[in-house]
């Protein structure tokens, strides 16, 4: 969907007529009239540009001048060339050299520099630039023309973050400024914009109803016929995506679109997105030749990227739907392939954000390599062709803000050669629109099968989540969902399980030694651990099961891992317990000192000797403890888990662990950028609520969370919840995963003893807390030498031995004592 | 109306043994209030006096044991011990009689047992049960406070909600006749929520309703407690 129109109420001329009238500068005047006359070129333009720029005497001529700059670098990026895009930033850099005062002009002129560089792709300095342009409107004088700019730049802004995929910083930035500034005395331009924005953020956030209520009659009335025209291609948008979603109707969209298409005001990225629906309507109402005509205005022209990966996938559905000869598909494939390869540089190309960004958040960005799937796998269907089909995906994982921050690549032999080893398997799901694609990955090759849509898995995730829900409520104590006999819940599980996997790919997965699966989060983390796969226990609870944010990061992992070396006396880092600052305890009221118990203490060091573990505890639980543990081959963190969406440690993401303060941290609160800072033992154990809870970024990775910053600060596996964590179950969970690591070696197989342990003496409150922690990154390696398992006494076993002896001893007693006895009395 | 609340259950025994730095805040008060709580805190009390002092009677007859001398034969000690003579020493006590066991050794064995299995029970006692619903994190949604007057029921909470996470409102209560009734609210995108006071029986005299907060990234949303909100008479 395009962007918002951009300020256009502060033209040249507006900004000239907006200057009061002093002592008169006929050069200037000359030069501004003939810049304005509508038959004058881009090349004379710049002649005359010159011109005033060296007529111009004072600030509030220099003023007007800017001015004519924005007209120009408006002309030069309507060209929407990256030349013409170039010369324009050149032009609006130059007018803005330092020293100049704040002015209408200068903010408008700002954000024309953001638009700039987020064109090529510099995110940081279009951010910079639009905070720039926000700081010069707020300094201007208050009334309307301040107001109308700060909504600019705001709109600006959050469309930057929409099409980012940072959806919820775009609503934030919208709600802010509807609370700052009364809408309604705007003028109609920047009131348009920020609907047209909020719309767009609507949309993204698939609020579909929300689209229609922000596209209604009462709102298209109200709007220009550009304005009007882009919101009525918001509007059919919407309808296309409910005809998929809800199974709607078709008309209302199409009608909708057509509406838009008439008017002839319809900025062209609006006639090209409404063109997509339709045709993307058309298929899936299998109007075939309808499809084609709307794909025909495509043809021909040079498309910004998106918008060619796009169509071309479109095409390429279209051509196989329609059964087109096999050169056709060729010719698609090779088509398709290339526009991948160019989405993949322009995501490369883009700053990587701390938080990470949402580039598979649109399905109309996932379409074209679900498409690209399937003209693979119709051409050739061998496992030469499946690894073909794979080379894109993996590239595109590639791209992620982690995986470029790991410098992660592979392609499918590497993925097989360190992924597959030891009887792994590997489960990558690749949800999309109309249909996913469900990849297993072992040492007998590669098997694929076509699931339901992203929209379908996720009603499935959702249908087990309000089963569960019922089930607590109802009182279930079941110690797994083998056990709760032909429930809700479990016939959820097993739907889910048979919706996902084949069932030669479901048989697979329960021969692996360990299931590395991949992608659960972009369809509403799915609950793999949960899924029911035929008669017996739940896949969590039978084989170990490791998530890991991408395929390229999980053998980047598994390399690192593997190079290694495992030195030093000290295994287990133990940070629990931390003393809350006042400031922490104001935050967050929940969150509070644990006071552990020797039991507690017990069950977090199982199967470790003292020697070999040093605590962290009350005072010293900090975030320089945290930076004390990387000797260890082990650290484990007992403490509060916060999502504070209000303070977000850089801006973008709000998990943090709370402990207790230091001098690297007075308020104790950990942030993921505390975390990237340090050095990170192979594995972290984070028992806390959600440290692996992120805000929506989908395809990449976990940079929104601390597993992805323990991840960066070295980290090969993370054990962390996406959900809230019960104290009990924490350390329950610690005691039976510290004993079968150290018996083991392996975090996988620790989660699968941890897990079954829990799932055997289930939590009172929730007796499926055993899938609620999980393993993120490469938990495969061995991270000490396996033993026997040791049967450690302790002090209750110990009196309980005694109780017996003495049991049998006072037997014993009162036996002779009875046996002597009659002789006793014989004698 | 009973104030002894289920949840009052998981913190009897912290609260009986008087380890109150365990309690949550908000439920301290309540379980000193709470009668029932109060009658299990003394009954505890009681069985620790008891058990108490059998220990102290256990080690006043162990000590009374181990002064008897020591006797190469451990058979004959442990007779010697439970107060019964050997058929070679038979009257070589001028305090020794055939009359059997002395009851005070039997009691005095019980009790060791007993005290081993005490503290066995209570060693493994300090092994934290179940804390309720204790979590390692700070909820999102709270503030929560429903106004009801004749027409409409009012919803409002403060929840620390990222910009593309929606709000919903789940309402539930039991008519006169028992049966549970619920309804939702849609996806809200402010935390408030209006409903006609009609849509709850008023012969159910109260309903209780808790917030959800659904965020795009997962199909399980956050939910709060359920609280229970009285209706008025209308």
């Amino acid at each position: 969907m395009g962007a918002p129109a951009a300020p256009g109420a502060l033209s040249a001329a507006q900004a000239q007529e907006s200057q009061p009238q002093a002592d008169p500068n006929p050069a200037l005047a000359e030069a501004t009239a003939r810049f304005l006359a509508p038959e004058t070129s881009i090349e004379e333009r710049r002649t005359l540009l010159e011109t005033a720029r060296s007529a111009a005497r004072d600030e509030r001529e220099h003023e007007q001048v800017d001015g004519l700059v924005i007209d120009l670098a408006y002309s030069l990026t309507d060209r929407s060339t990256p030349q013409a895009r170039a010369e324009a930033e050149q032009l609006v850099r130059r007018a803005l050299a330092p020293g100049r005062a704040g002015s209408a002009a200068r903010t408008v002129l700002t954000m024309i520099a953001a638009d700039c560089a987020k064109a090529r792709g510099a995110l940081g300095q279009a951010l910079d630039d639009i905070a720039l342009a926000h700081s010069i409107a707020q300094a201007l004088e208050a009334g309307g023309l301040r107001n109308s700019l700060l909504t600019y730049c705001t709109s600006q802004r959050a469309q930057l973050e929409v099409e980012l995929g940072l959806i919820e910083l775009a609503f934030e930035r919208l709600n802010a400024l509807e609370r700052a500034i009364d809408l309604t005395t705007l003028d109609a331009d920047p009131r348009s914009v920020h609907r047209v924005t909020i719309t767009n953020a609507a949309l993204a956030a698939a609020q579909h109803a929300r689209v229609l209520a922000l596209t209604s009659d009462e709102a298209l009335a109200d709007a220009t016929s550009t304005v009007r025209a882009q919101l009525l291609v918001q509007r059919g948008i919407a309808l296309t995506e409910m005809r998929r979603d809800e199974g709607g109707r078709a008309e209302p969209a199409e009608q909708v679109l057509r509406a838009a298409l008439a008017s002839a005001e319809i900025a062209s990225t609006d006639a090209d997105a409404a063109h997509a629906s339709l045709a993307d309507l058309a298929l899936l109402e299998r109007r075939w030749e309808l499809a084609a005509e709307e794909l025909a205005h495509f043809e021909g022209r040079t498309l910004p990227v998106e918008l060619r990966a796009r169509t071309t996938a479109l095409a390429t559905a279209l051509a196989l739907e329609t059964a087109a000869p096999r050169e056709q598909l060729e010719a698609l494939r090779e088509e398709l392939r290339r526009a991948l390869d160019a989405n993949v540089e322009e995501w490369r190309s883009m700053e990587r954000r701390p938080g990470g960004v949402g580039l598979w958040h649109y399905g109309s960005r996932r379409a074209p390599y679900s498409e690209w799937v399937r003209v693979c796998l119709v051409l050739d269907g061998s496992q030469a062709g499946l690894e073909r089909a794979l080379e894109p995906l993996l590239e595109a994982q590639s791209a992620g803000s982690l995986a470029r921050a790991l410098e992660a690549k592979a392609n499918a032999a590497q993925v097989r050669e360190e992924l597959c080893r030891d009887g792994r398997g590997v489960l990558w799901i690749v949800p999309s629109n109309n249909r996913s694609h469900v990849f297993t990955l072992d040492t007998a090759g590669i098997e694929h099968h076509q699931a339901p849509g992203h929209d379908a898995l996720v009603r499935l995730a959702s249908a087990i989540s309000q089963c569960a829900a019922a089930a607590l409520e109802k009182g279930i104590r079941s110690n797994s969902l083998a056990q709760v006999e032909d429930s809700e819940l479990r016939r959820a599980a097993a739907e889910l399980a048979a919706a996902l996997l084949s069932p030669s790919q479901r048989a697979k997965i329960l021969g692996w030694s360990e299931c590395l699966a991949v992608g659960a989060d972009l369809a509403g983390d799915l609950p793999l651990a949960l899924a029911v796969l035929d008669d017996g226990a739940p896949l969590g609870l039978r084989v170990p099961l490791v998530e890991a944010p991408s395929l390229p990061i999980a053998v980047a992992l598994a390399r690192r891992s593997r190079t290694r070396t495992l030195e030093g006396e000290l295994e287990l880092a133990l940070v629990a317990d931390p003393r809350l600052s006042e400031d922490a305890r104001e935050r967050y009221p929940k969150a509070r000192e644990l006071e552990l118990s020797d039991a507690e203490r017990a069950r977090l060091q199982a199967g470790f000797s003292d020697e070999r573990v040093r605590w962290f505890e009350r005072e010293h639980a900090s975030l320089a403890a945290l930076a004390d543990a990387h000797a260890a081959r082990a650290l484990v963190v007992l403490a509060h888990g916060v999502f504070d969406s209000a303070r977000r440690g850089d801006g973008e993401r709000p998990s943090a662990l709370v402990l207790s303060p230091c001098e690297q941290s007075e308020d104790g609160v950990v942030w993921c950028a505390d975390v990237e800072r340090l050095r990170a033992p192979p594995l972290v154990e984070l028992l806390a609520c959600g440290a692996a809870r992120g805000p929506l970024r989908l395809g990449d990775d976990a940079a929104g969370h601390l597993v992805g910053a323990f991840v960066l600060a070295g980290a090969d596996c993370v054990l962390a919840a996406r959900v809230d964590v019960e104290r009990d179950v924490a350390t329950r969970f610690a005691r039976a995963f510290h004993t079968s690591l150290r018996e083991q070696g392996r975090p996988s197989h620790a989660l699968l003893a941890a897990r079954r342990a829990l799932a055997a003496a289930p939590s009172e409150s929730d007796p499926l807390a055993w899938a609620g922690l999980g393993l993120h990154g490469f938990g495969g390696a061995e991270l000490f030498e396996p033993h026997e398992p040791q049967k450690a006494a302790n002090a209750a076993t110990l009196l309980r031995i005694a109780a017996l002896a003495l049991s049998v001893l006072a037997a014993a007693a009162w036996w002779l004592h009875r046996r002597r006895a009659p002789q006793d009395r014989s004698q | 109306m009973n104030p002894h609340d289920p949840e009052h259950e998981a913190w009897i025994e912290a609260f009986a043994l008087n380890e109150r730095e365990r309690i949550p805040a908000r439920l301290l008060a309540a379980l000193e209030r709470c009668p029932r709580c109060a009658e299990r805190r003394s009954e505890i009390a009681q069985a620790q006096r008891a058990l108490d002092s059998l220990g102290a009677e256990m080690r006043e007859d162990l000590r009374a044991a181990q002064a008897l001398p020591p006797h190469p034969d451990e058979l004959e000690r442990v007779r010697r011990w439970a107060g019964v003579s050997s058929p070679g020493s038979a009257g070589a006590g001028p305090g020794r009689t055939r009359s059997g066991p002395r009851p005070l050794a039997w009691v005095a064995a019980l009790a060791a047992l007993l005290a081993v299995f005490a503290a066995g029970y209570f060693l493994s006692r300090s092994t934290p049960t179940p804390r309720g619903d204790e979590h390692l994190g700070s909820t999102r949604i709270r503030g929560q406070v429903a106004v009801v007057d004749a027409q409409r029921v009012v919803c409002i909470w403060q929840a620390d909600a990222l910009g593309d996470e929606t709000h919903k409102v789940e309402v539930r209560y039991r008519d006169a006749q028992g049966r549970p009734h619920e309804f939702a609210s849609d996806m809200l995108f402010e935390p408030r929520w209006e409903f006609e006071a009609s849509r709850v029986a008023q012969a159910a005299g109260s309903f209780e309703w808790r917030v959800l907060l659904c965020s795009p990234a997962r199909s399980t949303p956050e939910a709060s407690k359920w609280v229970l909100q009285p209706l008025p008479a209308r």
